[in-house]
């Protein structure tokens, strides 16, 4: 957000501090003094001043109100001012941090006013013990004056005006001056929000003081809310219609992200609202008044808590150390993959060392022999050597023999032929094939049918 | 967010207790910006499945915005560990680095005193020096102290109030007779170890030499924990008529001094 001119501050201002250091007594001469400046009369100090006031805003908006070091703020200086030195840097931020003390006469009712003292004019605010500055109040407000001097731009209560402002821009197809009032507003409704936190945590008077407004705060944001709406209809509006926009305007899908972000942030708003209704409601403040820590550490000399309950504050509010190997982030790198798509990379088979799994050879083999297997045993029975020359066996090969051999072994496991029987007999024979010279002992099968055949036969 | 993405972020929770996305006092690395990455990524379902395995740990995972306290940049996150009063984390350790106060011949009872004395007073100078009170979370940029005012407090502790007591009424406490026998160097060098500590901790942190302040995840987690820790107990060191109706809730209340029963 581009920084206004803040110079006409002074020139709106120079001759009310003119006034209000005037050493005229009441009743002398009307004619005019003369001012009494001493100083260079360069415009050093006050560019110096500008200039650190443009780069506490800038860098306050960057961290979120944090201080900034007087390195950081002298290097933003020299970005306008490269002629500027550290130390007159430093000499004008502790100028503006300084408060200066003001008199004022609040006209009330009565004839003779009532006098006040106002401090709150530093435009800076300086961290204790350490050379920090950022932007005070004032300063914002300052700033704020500045680039508008109608209203007061940090007050919540004027939004609906700006977000007015905001919708006619986009009616415009202004989009940068609509860019412009969006970033200020979320600016405004930021500070808004943390000081409205501020105030819920700080309870007690200040939360009962805040109650008064909530009504009024609560329609604005609702109305707010209604408006945000609007605009980002507008927004809406130019994307469907497709409006040519100058190139020197900001981009459109920018300008809606932030109007998103703004009604997000009154979301947000609306709720710490409901939640300071609900704590005023109540009527008690959840925050604790500010304990005398110092006092505590008197009373825990005399009367210390028990280690137990020590352990137990240490446990919750003390400093901790994790204990043991604990994982880091890095160890994780290579340990543990990701979860992705590998492309399977085209997989090189030699078809002529492939061989086939035993189990599969067998299934086969099963398939092109069992109804002869069965008919041989349904007719007689089967023995081995029978089976061998009936060339059940092959060749010779092992793969043949093997199945052969198998099948015999464990018939049951193949056929549901009832009432078969498996015999051995313990002589040795031996057969050539044409690819293997075999020696084995007698096996046969035979059904208990074809056995009691053989037997009758035997006896004719 | 996938379980290698969990892991990741957990494993850096637990070692460092945070997670920024930016910040002006320190660098933040490319790890960090990462787990950012991942955590912004990551679905409600996802967030709430990381925050169920913290609080197995015993941590509430609290995501921070610059709309909720000050000093985060806008449109970042900061994510923090905060401790639960009613689970102890197996992982982290207390007692242990209470004692690296003392040195080898420091006996631990004496080093636990200079530890929890320096401790409150290290409060009074963050909290009551500036009419800040626990729950005010969003002050914590205005918590700022010198190691001269810390060393200025516990001196002022022990001479203006500790040598000034009664002996024999005081004598019988171990801490008064700890802090009586100090005899002028003890104070830096324990103010010192003292802030040593709280900064590798993270409670504190460096801003300038010799420039301290309170730890925004310090802030977090005295606002979500004093109520339940530590007011009891200063509560219990104030002298009250014995009113035993009140005394009643506490005790069903507030966790048990018995070492060996189990804390609800």
């Amino acid at each position: 957000m581009p920084l206004p001119d803040l110079s006409h501050l002074m020139q709106a201002s120079a001759r009310l501090i003119d006034l209000h250091d005037s050493r005229r007594g009441y009743g002398e001469s009307p004619a005019y003094q003369g001012d009494a400046r001493s100083g260079h009369a360069d415009g050093r100090y006050v560019a110096l001043a500008t200039a650190c006031l443009s780069g506490l805003h800038e860098l306050g908006r960057r961290s979120g109100d944090e201080y900034s070091p007087l390195a950081l703020i002298a290097q933003q200086v020299r970005l306008e001012l490269p002629w500027a030195e550290e130390v007159d840097v430093e000499y004008a931020l502790n100028v503006l941090s300084r408060p200066t003390e003001l008199k004022l006469l609040l006209q009330g009712a009565g004839e003779n006013g009532h006098l006040i003292s106002e401090k709150d004019t530093n435009l800076c605010d300086k961290a204790a013990n350490v050379a920090e500055f950022r932007l005070s109040r004032m300063g914002r407000m300052a700033i704020a004056m500045a680039t508008s001097s109608d209203d007061d731009h940090l007050d919540i209560a004027y939004i609906e005006g700006d977000i007015t402002k905001l919708i006619r821009a986009l009616e415009h197809g202004r989009l940068r001056a609509a860019l412009g009032f969006v970033d200020q507003l979320n600016e405004q409704l930021r500070i808004a929000h943390t000081s409205l936190v501020s105030l819920i945590e700080r309870g007690g008077r200040a939360l009962h003081a805040a109650h008064d407004d909530l009504m009024g705060h609560t329609a604005i944001m609702t109305r707010t809310n209604d408006l945000v709406r609007s605009a980002d209809n507008k927004i809406n509006e130019i994307i469907r219609a497709d409006v040519e926009v100058d190139d020197d305007e900001a981009p459109i899908g920018l300008v809606r992200e932030r109007v998103r972000e703004l009604s997000r942030g009154i979301v947000r708003y609306s709720r710490q609202l409901s939640q300071l209704s609900a704590e005023t409601s109540r009527g008690i403040s959840s925050s604790v008044e500010a304990p005398s820590f110092a006092v505590y550490a008197q009373k825990w000399v005399t009367n210390p808590p028990t280690d137990a309950r020590l352990n137990q504050v240490m446990a919750a509010l003390g400093p901790t150390r994790l204990v043991g190997i604990t994982p880091i982030g890095t160890d994780f790198v290579g340990v543990i993959k990701q979860r992705m798509v590998v492309e399977q990379e085209a997989q090189q088979v030699d078809l002529n060392e492939y061989a086939q799994p035993p189990e599969h050879e067998y299934i086969r083999w099963l398939q092109e022999n069992r109804a002869t297997i069965e008919a041989k045993i349904t007719n007689g029975g089967l023995s081995l050597e029978a089976a061998i020359a009936d060339g059940l066996a092959g060749r010779g090969d092992d793969e043949a023999f093997a199945c052969l051999v198998t099948a015999m072994s464990a018939i049951d496991s193949w056929t549901d032929m009832p009432d078969l029987v498996l015999s051995m007999r313990e002589r040795l024979m031996k057969v050539s094939l044409p690819e293997m010279d075999l020696m084995f002992s007698g096996l046969s099968i035979s059904t208990t049918q074809s056995t009691v055949l053989a037997t009758a036969k035997e006896g004719t | 967010m996938t379980p290698y993405d969990m892991g990741k972020v957990s494993a850096f929770l637990l070692a460092h207790r945070r997670i920024e996305e930016r910040s002006q006092r320190r660098p933040i690395q490319r790890e960090e910006r990462d787990l950012v990455e991942i955590l912004r990524d990551a679905g409600v379902d996802e967030i709430r499945l990381l925050e169920e395995m913290m609080t197995g740990y015993g941590f509430e995972l609290v995501t921070l915005t610059a709309f909720d306290v000050k000093g985060i940049s806008p449109g970042a996150r900061a994510y923090m560990l905060v401790r639960l009063t009613n689970a102890v984390c197996p992982l982290l350790e207390t007692s242990k680095v209470v004692e690296a106060m003392g040195t080898g011949s420091t006996r631990t009872a004496v080093a636990k005193i200079w530890f929890t004395q320096i401790w409150l007073l290290h409060l009074d100078l963050m909290y009551s020096a500036k009419g800040r009170g626990p729950q005010q979370r969003n002050e914590w940029l205005e918590s700022n102290f010198t190691k001269e005012q810390l060393i200025e407090a516990v001196r002022t502790h022990i001479n203006g109030f500790v040598r000034k007591l009664n002996p024999d009424i005081a004598g019988a406490s171990e801490v008064y007779s700890v802090l009586s026998a100090e005899k002028g160097q003890e104070v830096p060098r324990y103010v010192q170890r003292f802030l040593t500590l709280m900064v590798e901790a993270g409670m504190l942190e460096e801003i300038a030499q010799d420039s301290y302040r309170q730890s925004l995840l310090a802030a977090v987690e005295m606002k979500a924990n004093y109520d339940r820790v530590l007011a009891p107990l200063l509560i219990q060191a104030e002298p009250q008529p014995a009113m035993f109706g009140s005394a009643a809730q506490p005790l069903l209340t507030t966790p048990t001094d018995n070492p060996n029963e189990r804390i609800e």
